[in-house]
C-alpha cells in the first residue's frame, strides 16, 4: 500500500501535462505538415503536383474560352503528405502550419489559382501559361524563340511538312 | 382563560426553541452541507485529475452537470414499472432527512433517542431504493449489475450493525448526540473508528470497490436507464450518501480531537472544526481512490469479510469494558 | 534445415511438382492441387515451420484460372517456402489444408468469400468477411468486379454454433455503446467461460482491392499507412520492402537505418498505449493517464522527425522521404533518456498495485502447444515460450546490424504478455540508441525505379502486435496486380477461443485485450449462461467490473 504512494509524488513532480486548447492557441513544431498553399506568383501550371498527388486532390483544368489555366487544391481530399511540395520545380507550393481547417461551406476548402495562358500564333488555341513560356524562353537560344509561340500540335504539323518537303526535294 | 394561557405557553416554548442559537446554527449547517457536498465532489474530481497529471474540471463542475441534467428530457423505458420514476425521489428525500439529525460539532436540537438507527436505516434504504429503481427499469444490464452489487453491500451492512452495537455498549445510548459526550480514547473506540472508516469507504462505492454501482462519470449499473432530471436526482443521491458517510465518520474523530486540544470551543468554532474534519477526510478518501485499481468481486467480498474482524473485536472489547 | 525440407519435397512429390522458383531466400514451389494436403503435412512435421497465410489470386486475365499461395516460413532460419497451386475456372475447388494446419482456417474462408473458390474438407466453411446481406455470386476480389460496386442487399442469418441449452436474445454488434463494431459471444457456465464465437470485419474497407484498381505503386504506401490506427509505418515499410524485393532494387543504407529508427519509435508508443488501455480495463485509471503521459513525448518527437504524430508518410518504394538531421538526433536521444527513467518508475509503481497483479496472474493462459497449433504471432507467442521475432529470424531494414534481446516468457498468462511488452519497450530504446550511433551517411532514396510486370515479392516485419506480411504481384504500367496484407491480429484472434476457456468472466475483457487487438476493447460481448438459458448482451467494460450475476 505504501509503495503506491509514489504515484502521488510523481504527479507532484510532473505537474499538469494537459494544455487548455482550444481556449488558448497551441503551437506546432516547425516540421509540422499542415495545409499546402500555392504561391500564385511562382506557379507555372506545369502539373507535376497533380501527377504526384497521392489522393488526387489537385486538379488542373484549362478554360479555353477565357484563356486561363486553373489549378485547384481541394483540402477535403488532401492528406497533407507533402509530395506536391517535394516535387514542385518552382517551390511554389509549400505546406504551412495551419491545421484548423474545419468549415461550414465546401467552398472554403478550395484554393484556386488562375494563370493566364498564351495563344498559339497559328491556330489561336491557348496551349501553355505565360509564366511557363517565360521560363522556357530563358533556357532556349534566341533563334528558336519564335517557335515557342506555336502550340505543339501546329509545331508538329509544320515540322512534318518541312520534313516531308525536304524528303521530296 | 386556561386554554389561552396554555397556548401562549406553548407559543412561548416554540418561539424559544426556534430562536435558540443551536437551532439556527443547525439550519445553517444543513444548508451549508447540502451545498458543500456538491463542491466536495468537484474537489474529488480535481484531486483525481491532479494525481493523473491533468487539469481536471472546474470545482463547480458537478453543480453545472446537475443543473444541465435537470432540464434535459427524461426518457422512461417502455418496460419500466412506476417505481422507476419514484425511486430517485424517495432516495433523495431519505438522504436529506438524514442531514437534519447530524450533530455538526454541537448538540443537534432536532436529535432524539434512536436517531443513530434512523440514520443508518435511511442511508441503506436510499441505496436499496436506487438499486430497486434501476432493476425496475427492465434493462437487462441493470439486472445483472444489481445482484452482485447487493451481495457486496449486504456483507457490509453486517459490519455497520456490529459497529452500532459496540457504540451502543460504549456510549450507553443509541442517539447521535450522545456520541458527542461519551467518546473517549479507549481501544474499543479506536477499533470502532477504524472499522467505521473502512465501512464508510466500501459503502461510498469508490475504487477499488465500485464493482456494482457506477461512479457518476461512467453511468452504468443501475443508473443506465436514467436520464434528464431523474439522473440528476440519482447522482445527487450518490454525492449526498458519500458526504453523510463522511459526517458519520467525523463525529467520533471530532470528539477525540476536541478532547485533546486545550482550548474550549464554543458552538461556532466547534462547527467549523467539524466541517474542516469532514473536508479533510473527504480529500483523503479521494486520494486513496485515485491510486487504486479495481478488485475482482471475489477479492472484494473476501476483503469485506476479513474486515469484519475489526468490529467484532471492538464489540468484544466494549462488552468487557475496554 | 529448410534446404533439407525442400530436398525431401523434391524427392517425395517429384511427379506433382510443376516448377520451383528461388528468389533470394524465398522458394516458390508450384504443385498440382491433388498433392497439396500430403505436401503441407510433410512440411508441417518440422517444428520450425510456421504457417503464415494463404493468398488467392484471380489470374484469369493473365493465364486463366485462379491461384492459391500457401506461405510458410521458418522460425529459426531466414527462409520462406511458398507452395502454390492453380485451378481452372471450370473447377473452382481446391483441397483444404486446415485438417493438417489449423491456422489456415480464416485464410481459406477469406479466399472463399472474396474469390469464390471452394475448399473441400474445410471444417467450418461459414462466411467470414462478407456481411450477412451480401448477395451470393458476387466476389469482390475478382478482376471483373469493379472496386466501387454497390450490390443489392439480400439478408441471411449467420449460423452461430451455440452449445446446446441456450436461447437467444438478439442485440447486435452495432450499438451506441460501442467504440468499434466487433462482436463476441461468450458461452458461460456460472462464473466460467466455456466457449466463444467471434464475428468481425465490420470495418473491412476493401483496401486490397483499391490497391489493385486505382492506385499507383507509390500511392499505396500512404494508404498502407492508414490500415492500422497505431502501427501504420510497419505496414508501409512492409509494402515497400515487398515491392523492392519483387523488382530487385537495393535500398540505400541510410534509408534502412531511418526506417528502423521510426519502426522502433512506433513500437514504443504502441506498447505504451496498450499498457494504458490494460490499466484502464483493470479500473486503474491513474495508470492509464500516466502511461499515456509518458507516451506523449514520443508522439511529439515523431512530429518533429516526420511532420505528423502518427501517419509519418515517410516511405516510398526505394527509400524514405525525409532525413534525420542533427537537430532530430539530439532531440531523439533527449526524449529517449527522459522516457526510460519515467517508464521504469511507472512500471515499478504499477507492479506495486496488488489489484493489478491479482487480476493478471494465471488468467487467459495459452500453453506453448496451443500457441504453436493456432499459429499465433508476436508478444502472445513470446509469452507462451516460443522465441520467434521477425527482426531476428528474417532480418529486414537495419536489424542485422544491431544487437538486442528478444524477451521470452513461458507462463502464457496475461501477466506474461504484459511483461513481454514492457521488456520490448526497454529493448527498443536501446536499439534506437545503437542505430543512431551507427547511422551511416549517404542518399536516402533510390530515384530511378522501373516496375516490370509479373514479379512476386514477399515481406514480413515485426509490428508491435506481431508478424506482419505483405505479398505483392506486380502488374503492367507500374500498377500492382495483387496485394495481400496479413495483419498480426488476424492470426491471434482465433486463439482467443482457447485462452478464454476456463477464464473467470470478469477477466474476459483483459484477456481479449491482452492480444492487443486493433480495436478498442470497450466492446459488446454476449454472455450466455448455459444453466439458466438466458442470453444477455453486456459491454465488456461492465464485465471487467464483475457486474455479471
Amino acid at each position: 500500500m505504501v509503495k503506491r504512494l509514489r504515484l502521488i509524488s510523481t504527479a507532484k513532480r510532473v505537474g499538469v501535462v494537459t494544455r487548455p486548447y482550444p481556449f488558448r492557441p497551441t503551437e506546432v513544431p516547425e516540421e509540422f505538415r499542415g495545409k499546402p498553399i500555392i504561391d500564385g506568383e511562382k506557379c507555372t501550371g506545369c502539373g507535376s503536383c497533380r501527377n504526384v498527388c497521392t489522393p488526387n486532390a489537385i486538379e488542373i483544368e484549362d478554360d479555353l474560352e477565357k484563356g486561363v489555366r486553373r489549378v485547384k487544391i481541394f483540402y477535403g481530399r488532401c492528406i497533407f503528405c507533402g509530395r506536391c511540395s517535394d516535387i514542385c520545380p518552382e517551390e511554389a507550393i509549400k505546406l504551412t502550419k495551419e491545421f484548423e481547417l474545419a468549415s461550414k461551406t465546401r467552398e472554403d476548402l478550395y484554393q484556386v489559382i488562375e494563370l493566364k495562358m498564351v495563344k498559339c500564333k497559328i491556330c489561336g488555341k491557348p496551349f501553355t501559361t505565360e509564366r511557363s513560356l517565360k521560363k522556357t524562353l530563358k533556357s532556349v537560344p534566341e533563334e528558336l524563340h519564335e517557335q515557342l509561340y506555336i502550340c505543339p500540335d501546329c509545331r508538329e504539323k509544320s515540322t512534318a511538312y518541312i520534313e516531308s518537303y525536304t524528303k521530296r526535294r | 382563560m386556561g386554554v389561552n394561557s396554555m397556548t401562549i405557553n406553548m407559543l412561548e416554548i416554540i418561539f424559544q426553541k426556534i430562536s435558540s442559537p443551536s437551532l439556527l446554527l443547525t439550519i445553517t449547517a444543513i444548508i451549508t452541507s447540502i451545498i458543500l457536498a456538491i463542491i466536495l465532489d468537484g474537489v474529488e474530481r480535481k484531486i483525481r485529475a491532479r494525481i493523473q497529471c491533468r487539469m481536471g474540471p472546474p470545482i463547480l463542475q458537478t453543480l453545472y452537470d446537475l443543473v444541465k441534467l435537470s432540464h434535459k428530457e427524461v426518457i422512461v423505458p417502455h418496460g419500466a414499472s412506476k417505481f422507476f420514476t419514484i425511486a430517485p425521489k424517495i432516495a433523495l428525500v431519505m438522504l436529506i432527512i438524514n442531514f437534519l439529525y447530524v450533530p455538526y460539532g454541537f448538540k443537534n436540537p432536532l436529535g432524539f433517542y434512536g436517531d443513530l438507527i434512523l440514520f443508518i436505516y435511511l442511508l441503506v434504504a436510499s441505496t436499496i431504493a436506487l438499486i430497486y429503481g434501476g432493476l425496475s427499469s427492465g434493462n437487462p444490464f441493470s439486472e445483472i449489475g444489481c445482484s452482485r452489487e447487493v451481495s457486496l453491500l449486504m456483507a457490509n451492512e453486517l459490519a455497520i450493525a456490529l459497529i452500532i452495537a459496540s457504540i451502543a455498549f460504549k456510549t450507553g445510548s443509541l442517539s447521535l448526540n450522545a456520541l458527542l459526550e461519551n467518546i473517549t480514547l479507549t481501544p474499543s473506540i479506536l477499533l470502532t473508528i477504524i472499522a467505521l472508516a473502512i465501512y464508510a469507504y466500501i459503502e461510498s462505492v469508490r475504487l477499488p470497490f465500485d464493482i456494482g454501482e457506477a461512479e457518476p462519470e461512467i453511468a452504468t449499473g443501475y443508473l443506465i436507464e436514467y436520464s434528464g432530471s431523474l439522473l440528476s436526482l440519482a447522482l445527487c443521491c450518490h454525492i449526498y450518501k458519500r458526504y453523510l458517510l463522511m459526517t458519520l465518520l467525523s463525529i467520533p474523530i471530532y470528539v477525540l480531537i476536541k478532547n485533546i486540544i486545550p482550548v474550549k470551543l464554543n458552538i461556532i468554532l466547534g462547527f467549523s472544526l467539524f466541517i474542516a474534519i469532514v473536508i479533510v477526510l473527504y480529500m483523503l478518501y479521494s486520494i486513496i481512490t485515485s491510486i487504486s485499481g479495481r478488485f475482482r468481486v471475489i477479492h472484494a467480498v473476501n476483503f469485506v469479510r476479513a474486515s469484519l474482524l475489526l468490529p467484532i473485536a471492538s464489540l468484544i472489547l466494549a462488552t468487557i469494558g475496554l | 534445415m529448410v534446404k533439407e525440407i525442400i530436398e525431401n519435397i523434391k524427392g517425395a512429390f517429384a511427379d506433382y511438382i510443376i516448377g520451383i522458383e528461388v528468389n533470394k531466400n524465398k522458394v516458390y514451389i508450384e504443385v498440382e492441387k491433388k498433392c497439396l494436403r500430403p505436401l503441407v503435412k510433410l512440411i508441417k512435421t518440422n517444428k520450425q515451420i510456421h504457417y503464415v497465410t494463404s493468398v488467392g489470386v484471380d489470374e484469369r486475365p493473365l493465364r486463366g484460372g485462379f491461384r492459391v499461395y500457401h506461405i510458410f516460413t521458418s522460425i529459426e532460419e531466414d527462409y520462406s517456402i511458398i507452395i502454390h497451386t492453380s485451378t481452372p475456372q471450370s473447377h473452382l475447388t481446391i483441397p483444404s489444408i486446415v485438417p493438417v494446419t489449423p491456422g489456415a482456417n480464416w485464410a481459406e474462408r477469406e479466399i472463399q468469400d472474396l474469390l469464390g473458390l471452394k475448399f473441400t474438407g474445410h471444417p467450418d466453411p461459414r462466411k467470414l468477411i462478407l456481411p450477412d446481406d451480401w448477395p451470393p455470386n458476387i466476389y469482390p476480389l475478382r478482376k471483373d468486379t469493379p472496386y466501387n460496386i454497390r450490390p443489392p442487399s439480400k439478408p441471411t442469418l449467420y449460423p452461430f454454433k451455440r452449445p446446446r441449452e441456450t436461447s437467444t436474445l438478439p442485440i447486435g454488434p452495432y450499438h451506441p455503446l460501442l467504440h468499434e463494431p466487433e462482436y463476441f459471444e461468450l458461452y458461460v457456465k456460472g462464473e466460467e467461460v466455456v466457449d466463444v464465437e467471434y464475428r468481425g470485419f465490420h470495418v473491412h474497407r476493401g483496401i486490397e482491392k483499391l490497391g489493385e484498381s486505382k492506385l499507383t505503386y507509390n500511392q499505396i504506401p500512404f494508404i498502407a499507412e492508414r490500415i492500422c490506427g497505431i502501427c501504420g509505418f510497419t505496414h508501409s515499410t512492409c509494402y515497400c520492402q515487398a515491392v523492392e524485393e519483387a523488382i530487385g532494387i537495393d535500398v540505400p543504407e541510410r534509408a534502412r537505418y531511418i526506417r528502423s529508427i521510426l519502426l522502433e519509435l512506433e513500437r514504443i508508443h504502441s506498447h505504451l498505449l496498450w499498457i494504458g488501455v490494460a490499466c484502464h480495463l483493470l479500473g486503474f485509471d491513474t495508470g492509464f493517464m500516466h502511461a499515456w503521459r509518458i507516451r506523449e513525448p514520443v508522439m511529439q518527437l515523431c512530429e518533429i522527425l516526420t511532420g505528423n504524430r502518427k501517419t509519418y508518410g515517410a516511405n516510398l518504394v526505394g527509400g524514405v522521404r525525409w532525413d534525420i538531421k542533427e537537430k532530430g538526433v539530439k532531440k531523439t536521444l533527449n526524449v529517449l533518456s527522459k522516457i526510460e527513467d519515467e517508464f521504469k518508475r511507472f512500471i515499478e509503481d504499477l507492479m506495486s498495485i496488488r489489484e493489478v497483479k491479482l487480476r493478471l496472474t494465471n488468467t487467459g493462459v495459452l500453453t506453448k502447444k496451443d500457441a504453436l497449433k493456432m499459429e499465433v504471432v508476436g508478444p502472445v507467442l513470446r509469452a507462451s515460450g516460443v522465441k520467434y521475432d521477425v527482426r531476428k529470424a528474417h532480418p529486414y531494414a537495419a536489424y542485422k546490424e544491431v544487437s538486442f534481446n528478444v524477451p521470452v516468457y513461458s507462463e502464457g498468462d496475461n501477466m506474461a504478455r504484459l511483461i513481454v511488452r514492457i521488456d520490448e519497450v526497454l529493448e527498443s530504446i536501446n536499439i534506437i540508441r545503437e542505430l543512431i550511433d551507427k547511422l551511416p551517411k549517404g542518399p536516402i532514396i533510390t530515384e530511378e525505379i522501373e516496375i516490370p510486370g509479373n514479379r512476386k515479392g514477399l515481406s514480413m516485419t515485426e509490428a508491435p502486435r506481431g508478424e506482419n506480411l505483405h505479398f505483392i504481384i506486380t502488374g503492367r504500367d507500374g500498377f500492382i496486380y495483387r496485394w495481400k496484407v496479413r495483419a498480426p491480429t488476424y492470426a491471434n484472434i482465433p486463439a482467443l477461443k482457447i485462452m478464454l476457456k476456463g477464464c473467470p468472466l470478469s477477466d474476459a475483457p483483459i484477456t481479449i485485450a491482452s492480444i492487443d487487438p486493433c480495436f478498442s476493447c470497450t466492446d459488446r460481448v454476449k454472455v450466455i449462461d448455459i444453466k439458466t438459458k438466458k442470453t444477455i448482451t453486456v459491454p465488456l467494460m461492465r464485465i471487467s467490473r464483475g457486474k455479471i450475476w
